[in-house]
């Protein structure tokens, strides 16, 4: 993790709710206003291709990204062991951890160096992510992301924010 | 509350000689920082003693910190560690905020309204440089718990602060 933390901007949750956990974590840290998203998205995975749709939210709370993802169907399995066991419950569970690279090649190649085993990966347009499961060693999964200047840009990184 | 100030992501474990091992091993740790505070906290219920093992280290600008608790007060670390007392995984317990006025952080605190898990040390065993710690129960709004940390900076330097890094 000395390497591979390096870059760690985001604590990102599982949620059941996404609209009462951007509620309730967004009152706590501050976040006035989340960039919701829904993508209905085709995964790389160990099995294949998959299909997936989540429903997610990025927010700053000062240097810090907090992500919510609530999965909606197809290749979630790698969200639900976090939720909580009451599908009432709306409350945040950790996740993963994200860390930014800008040089994707150079980020597929420290991935193949870590080898934590691949749960999925995924891209659009001037963004890449890719899922690792640390579960047997941090708890929680490990996520590698690369964008464009733009896409940083387009996801609200904080100018004076510097890349750890 | 903001995140400013968001410097430790913190994992329980219930064996800390096993979690370094496994946390080591495979992020290339070489040594962490170790520390087993036999202290005194304050909590809702008064003080009461505690003691944990802790390590930490630093990767870039994020300090991991993994605490074993062993005795005492140390039901909110037990509470996040694996069902299966033989799994040394570390378990995601708490975020820790760096703030530099202790007053402005006890304003900030109180303002927030979130239930105090507990606070310390007041007292120590070991010789260490002036620090408060305040541990918040931020389950219902985040699933996991929040720490506030004032130090000095003599107490910055004893953590380990990367030189050079700022406060975001």
């Amino acid at each position: 993790m000395v390497t591979i933390a390096r870059g760690h901007y985001q604590n990102a949750y599982v949620t059941h709710d996404l609209d009462r956990a951007m509620q309730r974590a967004g009152d706590l840290l501050g976040i006035a206003e989340f960039i919701v998203f829904e993508p209905d998205m085709v995964l790389e995975t160990p099995q294949g291709r998959r299909e997936a749709s989540v429903r997610a939210a990025l927010g700053w709370s000062a240097g810090l990204q907090v992500e919510l993802i609530e999965p909606v169907s197809g290749y979630v399995d790698h969200y639900l062991p976090f939720l909580p066991p009451d599908r009432r419950d709306p409350s945040p569970r950790f996740h993963h951890v994200g860390v930014r690279r800008d040089d994707i090649g150079a980020m597929r190649a420290e991935i193949a160096r870590t080898g934590l085993p691949l749960a999925f990966e995924g891209s659009v347009p001037g963004l890449t992510f890719v899922y690792l499961d640390a579960r047997e060693t941090l708890g929680h999964y490990f996520e590698y992301v690369w964008a464009s200047a733009e896409g940083w840009a387009g996801q609200g990184w904080p100018p004076d924010r510097p890349i750890s | 509350m903001f995140l400013r100030g968001h410097m430790q992501n913190a994992y329980v474990t219930r064996d800390l000689d096993k979690a370094m091992e496994i946390v080591g091993e495979r992020y290339g740790f070489e040594r962490f920082d170790r520390f087993d505070p036999d202290m005194v906290v304050s909590t809702p219920h008064g003080d009461e003693p505690m003691v944990v093992r802790v390590a930490s280290a630093w990767a870039g600008g994020l300090n991991i910190e993994i605490i074993e608790p062993v005795s005492g007060y140390v039901d909110h670390y037990a509470t996040m560690l694996p069902a299966d007392r033989a799994d040394p995984t570390p378990r995601f317990h708490h975020v820790s905020l760096r703030r530099d006025d202790l007053a402005d952080m006890r304003a900030e605190i109180a303002r927030l309204g979130l239930p105090l898990a507990f606070e310390g040390p007041v007292a120590i065993r070991e010789a260490i440089p002036s620090l408060v710690f305040v541990y918040l129960d931020a389950r219902a709004s985040l699933g996991h718990y929040v720490e506030y940390t004032w130090k000095s900076p003599e107490a910055w330097a004893f953590v380990g602060w990367p030189e050079g890094r700022p406060v975001w």
